[in-house]
Formats: structure tokens, C-alpha cells, sequence
């Protein structure tokens, strides 16, 4: 009791801070342990880029993927730990690559990226309906794994929150409501320091 | 197959496009569209040609694409390269181009063509100066062959 009496200012200081802040911290993470990775997504929401940017190299040449491309085993440098990621293929958004790549990608790699544009995903119809495609499929085959899904392009957004709970809403009641339970972020993947931070968290 | 070229479009939320034989497709479960696509990208899987050729062109500009790549198979050439337009994120559209043609300048001619079918151009200069080089290595490689030859028979 004595203990007990001193937590609660602490919490209610805290709780304060934060809202007055204004930096909500949405995020739930899930701390997950893994070597290989699949990265699926949308067509250009920045697939190549965050690669580029977890193995710390600059983006080679600035043009849409078309077909896979294999990269080497490389080390992700968080702060003080390294993380040793497996050889794989970088591939490509076209929904044409769902049948030959997904399944597999998903089934053998121990962490599985699904990264669509927020922007469009909130403004375009279309687009919408394609991402909660992928999702349906991707809620399909992963079964114990989970996800870790980065609606990118968040700095083109007006409001991050708003976009945020806009997401939430969007998928809430669907089947694959589930995988948006914990890793779901709003990303530039172009910010490396960003990227590296929510890396940090998924990888600790 | 005679000719594919496979690219994708200006905007994410357009379906890439694959050409058979002069056909447009974007929908990939056309059966005549879905084997194309599957038949081009084992092409693009197989081993490249003059690797080291195109590296040193890529270094001197005359290649610009450094994702450039030469396979040439009993079937035909397949090359991979960017067209000059770009897509609505300003990055350069990338296609896959696989032709029964033999030499690299038909390729060029037919790819010239095929690019026009979606209003796009490529830079034909990396092509055919491919040609020229890979001419040159192999033309100078059997003169110096030659020489190295008479030479040694003139010393016997």
C-alpha cells in the first residue's frame, strides 16, 4: 500500500505529459524475432527504398522494380545490437507477382513487410480495393506469423492521426482486421532514422 | 512467342501492361498474357551476357540503366532496361523486352516499334552501342588472334 500510493501521481504526471505533449503514441508492437523477411506491398509504395535504407545503401537507380531482384545476406545496425537478415528477392508491386511470389514469400520467411501508400489508400477507390485484396490473401496464408504493415508516404499526409484511425476504421470487422492488431505504422520509408526506429522495436 | 514487352504504367494504381506479338494486355489472366509473363520473366532468370562489357559501358554513360541486362539463349535476346518517361513518383519506367531476333539491332528496331504501341520511347544508343562494342571486342579479339598467330608461324 505504502508502494501503491506514489504510482498513481506518477501515472496521472505521465498520462498528462503525454497528451499535452501531443505525441500519442498509437503504435502497439509485437517484439519479433527473425533472419529473413519477405517485403510485399503496393506498386511504388516504397518497397525498394526501405530496403535500401535497412541494408544502408542508396538507392541504386531510380526506377520501378519489374522483375525480382536478389540481394545478398546484409546486417541491420540498430544502435548497439546487429541483426543479420537472410539472402531474398526484392519483388515486384504488380498484381500479376500475387500468384507466383506471395504464398511462398509469406510461408518461408520469418518476418513478412506489407506496405501500401496511405495516401492512395485513403483517395483512390481502386487502390483501396487492391490493398484489402492483398490483405485477404496474406490473412489467408500466414497463419501464426504476423505481419508488420507501414502505410508509407505519411509525410504527404495532412493528418497522421486522423489518418490513422481512418485506416483502423476501414478495416475494422474485416477478416483480416487481425493483422493491423500490432505493427501497424505510418511511414516515410524514405526517413531512415524513422525506419530505423520502428526496426529497433520490431526487431528487439 | 515471338516478341514480348512487359512494362508497368504511369500510376500505381494502373495494371502493368504486357504485349504479345503485337497484342496490348493488362489483365495477366488472359491465358495469352499470363503464359507470356511467365515465359519472359524465366528468360530474365537466365545467366547474362557480357557482363563486364556493359559494366564498362555503364561507367563511360553510354548505358544509363545500371539494371541494364543482355541474355541472349538459343530462343532469342531478352533485354531489360528503362524507357525515358517516368512514372508518377518521377522514377524511370522499367521493361522487359525478349525477341526471337538474332542481332541486337533488330532488336532495336522491333523494340522501337513496340515502345511506340504505348507511346514511350527508349534510348536506342544503349543498344546499339552494345552492338558496337561487343563487335569491336570480338572483331579485335580474333585480329589480335590472327596476329598473335602469323607472328608465332613466322617465328617457326
Amino acid at each position: 500500500m505504502i508502494l501503491f500510493i506514489p504510482i498513481i501521481p506518477m501515472i496521472m504526471l505521465i498520462t498528462a505529459a503525454v497528451v499535452m505533449s501531443g505525441t500519442i503514441t498509437i503504435i502497439v508492437y509485437r517484439h519479433l524475432k527473425g533472419k529473413s523477411i519477405a517485403i510485399l506491398g503496393m506498386k511504388g509504395a516504397g518497397k525498394t527504398q526501405m530496403l535500401a535504407n535497412m541494408r544502408n545503401m542508396p538507392y541504386s537507380e531510380y526506377t520501378a522494380t519489374l522483375n525480382p531482384e536478389k540481394y545478398d545476406s546484409f546486417t541491420i545496425h540498430l544502435g548497439n545490437r546487429d541483426v543479420r537478415i537472410a539472402p531474398g528477392k526484392d519483388i515486384a508491386g504488380g498484381e500479376e507477382w500475387i500468384k507466383p511470389y506471395y504464398k511462398e514469400m509469406i510461408e518461408k520467411n520469418d518476418i513478412v513487410f506489407f506496405l501500401f501508400s496511405a495516401t492512395k489508400y485513403l483517395n483512390e477507390s481502386t487502390y483501396n480495393y487492391d490493398v484489402r485484396a492483398r490483405l485477404d490473401f496474406i490473412n489467408e496464408h500466414i497463419k501464426e506469423k504476423e505481419p508488420v504493415i507501414f502505410a508509407t508516404f505519411a509525410d504527404k499526409l495532412k493528418d497522421g492521426e486522423e489518418a490513422f484511425h481512418k485506416i483502423m476504421a476501414s478495416i475494422s470487422g474485416k477478416g483480416y482486421e487481425a493483422l493491423f492488431k500490432d505493427n501497424f505504422v505510418l511511414l516515410d520509408t524514405r526517413d531512415k532514422k524513422e525506419l530505423m526506429k520502428h526496426l529497433n522495436k520490431i526487431f528487439s | 512467342m515471338n516478341t514480348i514487352l512487359y512494362t508497368q504504367n504511369k500510376s500505381a494504381t494502373q495494371k502493368n501492361t504486357i504485349v504479345v506479338n503485337g497484342e496490348v494486355f493488362h489483365n495477366f489472366d488472359d491465358e495469352i498474357a499470363n503464359c507470356a509473363f511467365h515465359y519472359i520473366m524465366k528468360k530474365s532468370e537466365k545467366e547474362e551476357r557480357w557482363n563486364w562489357l556493359i559494366k564498362i559501358l555503364i561507367n563511360k554513360g553510354i548505358i544509363k540503366s545500371t539494371k541494364f541486362k543482355y541474355i541472349k539463349d538459343a530462343d532469342g535476346i531478352l533485354i531489360r532496361s528503362n524507357f525515358n518517361e517516368k512514372d508518377e513518383l518521377g522514377r524511370y519506367m522499367p521493361f522487359l523486352f525478349f525477341t526471337k531476333e538474332k542481332k541486337l539491332s533488330s532488336v532495336n528496331k522491333s523494340l522501337k516499334a513496340y515502345s511506340k504501341l504505348l507511346n514511350r520511347t527508349h534510348d536506342e544508343e544503349e543498344i546499339l552501342g552494345l552492338d558496337k562494342a561487343i563487335k569491336i571486342t570480338l572483331y579485335g579479339g580474333i585480329s589480335i588472334g590472327i596476329i598473335l598467330l602469323s607472328i608465332i608461324i613466322w617465328k617457326i
